[in-house]
């Protein structure tokens, strides 16, 4: 069990490890001289020294990376191009306002797609599943932009109960971005739900299949009590990671929206630092969101060890061959 | 004499949905059961006799419906009920015991939990002392703390026991069990058949069991229903069904299934003298495993001779077959093969690192015939492959005609090749994995559990083919197997897997008639057939010998070895 | 190979939603009434009219050829980079599950790497590197989705290793490459179909996704995404420069969807289950 454990931190550690290098090089891998690129065709040559020496473009590309990941692990990600100041500040505050709309959007989100799985999947093939399969089928084709447009329409011009945009940007007070981070938060929600929602149908559909919910219904269980007792905690397990990928990548429906509420959050600031090129904010958002996704991952895995008994006390080495199985 | 019948089936039609037709899968079945006695369903794959059993419940699979006739228990209509009386009929007047316990316990929940389910839906006293009682019942091992483990950490017989448990938890009327022993190990099976007969008359139930095993429904049943493509073919008391049977179908049955009792030993085969071959003290073990899978294995394999390895699950009997055919990694020990033009091949090195020579000498034939083949490729194709690999044909010309020579062998015409698998039944499909493995023009067959997936019908074809190109063809033969009845007919001699050791080797007649090793004794025991009548006790499975880590083989008469643990006749 | 009867109807209107938006996009220069960037600050914000069925937007140009001119590009470069992705990440998949050990540990891991920057999030920093022309989006957006076409067509092939069929062919002594390519890859052609079905309505969402966040197609390129983001501000006047790209777009992802789903179901591949990852 702690071994399991242990080897799956070990694993996300490698994982993000990877993740931060191929950002890295993905940055550094540059056509020509970064510098040049970054400050266009008509720096001066004095312009440019400067910014090399700022990148410390003149050390080798590998003891950059060494002393680059050095310094990240202890949460310094160098200062920022444009403005000068210490990134991982600038990224920590605008964090904490993105968190604002990602975790009730999470919440909600994953608990209204297990619900409308499941009972979808209950009453299979009736008109209320096929209304949520076509609905779910819907949101997750429309894209967040799309949504977000829509609801700004609805809910902020012909009935304007939420603001459609942040106007005094990351000096906004808690009091301005709590209404404000409505209209995103449900933006996310619906696209995010989608997904969660159809794993969860497919997985429960193939639980009231399964030979132990027959064998409950045949001993007189009551179908409610086998939905909820005998087959939803097993059908939720493949489900976990569809759970944690859709969290993890929740950061990237954070730049639409952000972007399109004008959302002082971390996808806000990613847009403005494509825009300005501040390669290094961009790279420590990047191995932030990197870092949350192994998070969700380990999670996700935690949390299926927890549920799933077989995960717990299965040590038996898998030989090549399956047992002999007769279906008759 | 008989009292009223506890439940009843009256002229039942069922179909259901394929296409835009429907197909019948029970036509006018009728029978009735009494309390304290136990009818035996019979029937090839396909028969229906599930379907059947299952409406006893009232219970049909989605897309089928009753066309014609009823289902009555203790008076009443089943299909009639309402929802609430048809959960109480579920369970509290009629249970079930399905298949496979391991799919049918609900993974999630400690085995005790859903013993104790089936107990408060019906209203009934759900305390630990009543969980215990029934899983003392079923002579289930430490009944006071089995309770609280999950179904995966119990053995396949375990499960099954507690899957009765909790169908007998309720004290039903009538207890249906649906080939419930068909997943088991022979031991296990016997001890599991031995507990039903106990509980019957324990709880004085009506039961029903569904099953594909004449041998199982002779050891239980009282009376027998023949079934044969939904239709009833012999209706009787089981001693003068099966000792007297009256139809042709069931004769044929009778005549097909493996025996060992009342049968003349199989005649003792000239054999050739060379060794095809030999393995001494072999040694293999899965990547990362703990345990060999397979210690100091011993094996002499004449030219035209068939040398069967037998063991339940687990004993390590199909990883010889794997190892010899390079597919696993061998630890330890020597094994050398003698191809036909009498050169000598090393046979521990991995398949890709062997020479063609070694790679076409040794084929296999497998299990799940449904598996062997790849679902996408023609028979044509699947044969032609090995005929290119080796370079056995050149042209396409030759290939076709090589191909449809070999199908001709193996029993097929030529309108076969150029199907799918998918278009061929079960024994086909295995006639063309023999097929494919002799386009190679192998000295060393490997046949892996050939006949398990297979009817009895089919089965015994199957088995009549492959001796006969044994013969004709001077091979060489491995073959892999848990039943011993199949074993007695094709097998010149025998080796007897447990735990991943042999146990006992000899001819095929002494250890039939002398079995020297408890295990292959008690092997024997459990195995039922047609006619048997008698069964080891039901808790046999958990007092089976083990092996002293410190025994070995000892050649106890000529050519008969034994390993000697605790109970072993060395002498 | 497939006969159209037996597909359900959501996946005929599937296929009809996404062969009438690719129609429309192939022929659009030849039917569109208007050139569809050329500007005209008298005629801005118009609404519908007989000249202009939909309108023009804040420059005066003409809404109904934007639109019709707007898939093309979206619709060449999730073609080429599906197309890619799927070719890749096919091979990938296969060749790890088939070597398994070290080298599955080993590619598993370097996907799941990739896997962990957001596919938007990879294609800013991509883009804002090495710009935006047609290549480097393509490949960039095949690098983001090869990963997840790797899992899949990974956890396709193992079950179809297990089987005899291919140890047969092991034993025979083959190739990897020829074991793949005869018995592998025949077997998991319908989990590769319904993979690139829906790859493509993702990479359709993510290039759109792109193009409204500004860093797809430059201006005054007419592209849907760009449409939205530029005329989502006269929403309340002119409704129809956004709601028209609005329409094709969702007209188009559904389709894919609808088309992947029904494929899928006709394949027997579970898409909702397996393909979770965007």
């Amino acid at each position: 069990m702690v071994r399991l454990i242990g080897i799956r931190l070990g694993t996300g550690l490698i994982t993000l490890f990877l993740a931060a290098f191929f950002v890295f090089f993905a940055v550094q891998a540059l056509p020509g001289d970064v510098a040049e690129q970054l400050l266009g065709q008509n720096a001066t040559p004095e312009a440019v020294e400067t910014l090399r020496e700022q990148l410390g473009l003149d050390s080798n590309v590998w003891a950059r990376f060494v002393e680059w990941l050095g310094n990240a692990v202890t949460g310094d990600f160098g200062d920022s191009l444009v403005t000068g100041e210490p990134v991982s500040s600038t990224i920590w505050a605008s964090f904490a306002r993105t968190l604002l709309i990602a975790i009730p959007a999470m919440v909600v989100g994953i608990a209204l797609a297990l619900l409308l799985g499941v009972w979808a999947a209950a009453r299979r093939g009736s008109r209320t599943d096929s209304t949520v399969s076509v609905l779910a089928l819907v949101a997750m084709s429309i894209p967040e932009f799309v949504v977000a447009t829509v609801l700004v329409l609805l809910l902020a011009i012909l009935v304007p109960v939420f603001p459609a945009t942040v106007l005094s940007g990351p000096d906004a007070s808690l009091g301005e971005l709590l209404p404000a981070a409505v209209l995103p938060a449900l933006t996310l929600v619906i696209s995010m739900t989608a997904y969660i929602l159809r794993a969860m149908r497919s997985s429960t559909i193939d639980g009231l299949a399964t030979e132990y919910a027959t064998t409950a219904a045949l001993k007189g269980v009551p179908r409610r009590a086998v939905l909820w007792r005998h087959v939803a905690p097993t059908a939720v397990l493949p489900v976990l990671p569809v759970i944690s990928i859709n969290v993890a990548w929740l950061l990237g429906g954070v730049v639409v929206v952000e972007s399109v509420f004008n959302y002082p959050g971390l996808g806000k600031l990613m847009i403005d630092s494509v825009s300005t090129r501040d390669l290094p904010v961009l790279q420590a958002i990047a191995v932030l969101s990197a870092l949350v996704y192994v998070t969700a991952n380990l999670v996700a895995d935690l949390l299926a060890l927890a549920a799933d008994p077989r995960q717990r006390t299965l040590h038996q080495p898998r030989g090549r061959r399956r047992t002999a199985e007769v279906v008759r | 004499m008989r009292t009223t019948p506890v439940a009843e089936l009256d002229g039942l039609t069922v179909s259901y949905r394929s296409g835009a037709g429907r197909v019948t899968v029970a036509q006018d079945i009728g029978f009735s059961l009494y309390a304290g006695r136990t009818l035996g369903l019979v029937g090839e794959s396909g028969s229906g006799k599930s379907t059947v059993a299952r409406t006893l419940l009232g219970h049909l699979r989605d897309g089928s419906r009753i066309d014609a006739g009823q289902v009555t228990v203790r008076g009443e209509d089943v299909f009639a009920l309402s929802g609430s009386a048809l959960r109480q009929l579920r369970g509290g007047v009629v249970a079930v015991v399905a298949q496979n316990a391991g799919q049918a316990l609900t993974p999630s929940l400690r085995v005790g939990a859903q013993i104790r389910e089936a107990l408060r839906v019906h209203g009934l006293p759900a305390d630990d002392d009543r969980v215990t009682e029934l899983l003392r019942l079923v002579r289930l091992p430490a009944p006071e703390t089995i309770g609280r483990r999950y179904p995966h950490e119990l053995s396949g017989g375990q499960q099954q026991r507690v899957a009765i448990a909790m169908a007998v938890a309720t004290e039903p009327t009538v207890l249906v069990l649906d080939e419930p022993t068909t997943a088991l190990d022979v031991i296990t099976q016997a001890a599991v058949l031995a507990l039903v007969n106990d509980l019957r008359e324990e709880l004085g139930m009506a039961v029903l069991i569904v099953s594909h095993d004449l041998g199982v429904v002779s050891v239980v049943a009282d009376d027998v229903l023949v079934l044969q493509s939904g239709r009833a073919v012999e209706h009787g008391p089981t001693p003068k069904v099966l000792g007297d049977p009256r139809e042709d179908y069931t004769r044929e049955l009778l005549d097909a299934a493996p025996r060992i009792e009342g049968v003349p030993a199989p005649e003792v085969r000239e054999a050739h003298q060379e060794l095809t071959l030999e393995c001494q003290d072999l040694d293999v073990r899965y990547p990362r495993a703990p345990r060999l899978a397979v210690s100091d294995f011993n094996l002499q394999v004449r030219r035209g001779e068939t040398v069967a390895v037998v063991g339940e699950s687990g004993s390590g009997k199909s990883t010889v077959a794997t190892a010899l055919a390079g597919l696993a990694p061998v630890e330890r020990g020597r094994a050398v093969l003698r191809t036909g033009d009498d050169d000598l091949h090393d046979l521990l090195a991995p398949a890709r690192a062997r020479p063609a020579a070694v790679r076409s000498a040794v084929q296999m034939i497998f299990q799940n015939a449904d598996l062997a083949l790849n679902p996408r490729r023609s028979i044509a194709d699947a044969i032609a492959r090995p005929l290119k690999v080796f370079g056995r044909v050149s042209g396409r010309a030759e290939t076709r005609s090589t191909v449809l020579r070999l199908l001709d062998e193996v029993g097929l015409g030529p309108e076969f090749a150029d199907r799918v698998p998918a278009q061929l039944s079960g024994g086909q499909r295995q006639r063309v994995g023999i097929a494919r493995a002799l386009a190679a023009e192998p000295t060393l067959l490997i046949a892996d559990e050939i006949t398990t997936a297979l009817d009895v019908s089919v089965q015994a074809s199957v088995l009549d083919l492959l001796a006969e190109l044994r013969d004709r063809r001077a091979l060489s033969c491995l073959f892999i197997s848990h039943d011993l009845a199949v074993v007695r007919n094709v097998a010149d001699r025998i080796v007897v897997m447990k735990d991943g050791r042999t146990v006992e080797t000899a001819a095929t007649a002494a250890i039939f008639d002398t079995p020297r090793h408890p295990y292959t004794r008690s092997l024997l025991d459990a195995v039922v057939e047609p006619g048997s009548t008698h069964l080891p006790s039901s808790d046999a499975d958990a007092r089976v010998v083990r092996l002293d880590p410190a025994a070995s083989l000892v050649e106890a008469s000529e050519g008969h070895w034994v390993r000697d643990d605790e109970g072993a006749v060395t002498t | 190979m497939t006969r159209l009867r037996e597909l359900s109807t959501g996946t005929r209107v599937g296929l009809v939603m996404v062969g009438l938006t690719v129609l429309l996009a192939v022929i659009a220069p030849w039917i569109s009434p208007y050139d569809p960037i050329s500007t005209n600050a008298d005629n801005a914000l118009v609404g519908a009219s007989r000249s202009h069925w939909l309108g023009t937007d804040q420059y005066g140009r003409d809404v109904l050829s934007r639109t019709l001119e707007g898939g093309r590009f979206a619709l060449l470069v999730s073609l080429l980079a599906t197309t890619l992705a799927v070719l890749v990440g096919t091979l990938v998949g296969t060749l790890a599950a088939y070597h398994g050990r070290w080298v599955d540990a080993g590619i598993t891991r370097v996907l799941d790497a990739v896997l962990a920057v957001p596919a938007v999030l990879a294609l800013l920093l991509i883009v804002s590197v090495f710009g935006n022309n047609l290549w480097v989006l393509v490949l960039a957006i095949s690098v983001v989705y090869i990963p997840a076409v790797a899992r899949v067509v990974r956890g396709a092939t193992f079950p179809v290793l297990s089987t005899d069929f291919v140890t047969a062919a092991r034993a025979r002594g083959e190739r990897s490459l020829a074991i793949i390519r005869r018995e592998v890859l025949p077997n998991i052609l319908d989990t590769v179909l319904v993979e690139f079905a829906m790859r493509a309505s993702w990479v359709v969402l993510l290039v759109s996704t792109l193009s409204f966040l500004g860093f797809g197609v430059n201006p005054p390129t007419p592209d849907w995404g760009l449409m939205i983001q530029e005329n989502r501000t006269a929403l309340t006047v002119a409704p129809a420069g956004t709601l028209a790209p609005i329409v094709t777009l969702s007209v188009l992802v559904v389709g894919l969807n609808l088309a992947a789903d029904g494929l899928g179901k006709y394949l027997g591949v579970d898409r909702a289950r397996r393909g979770v990852l965007r």
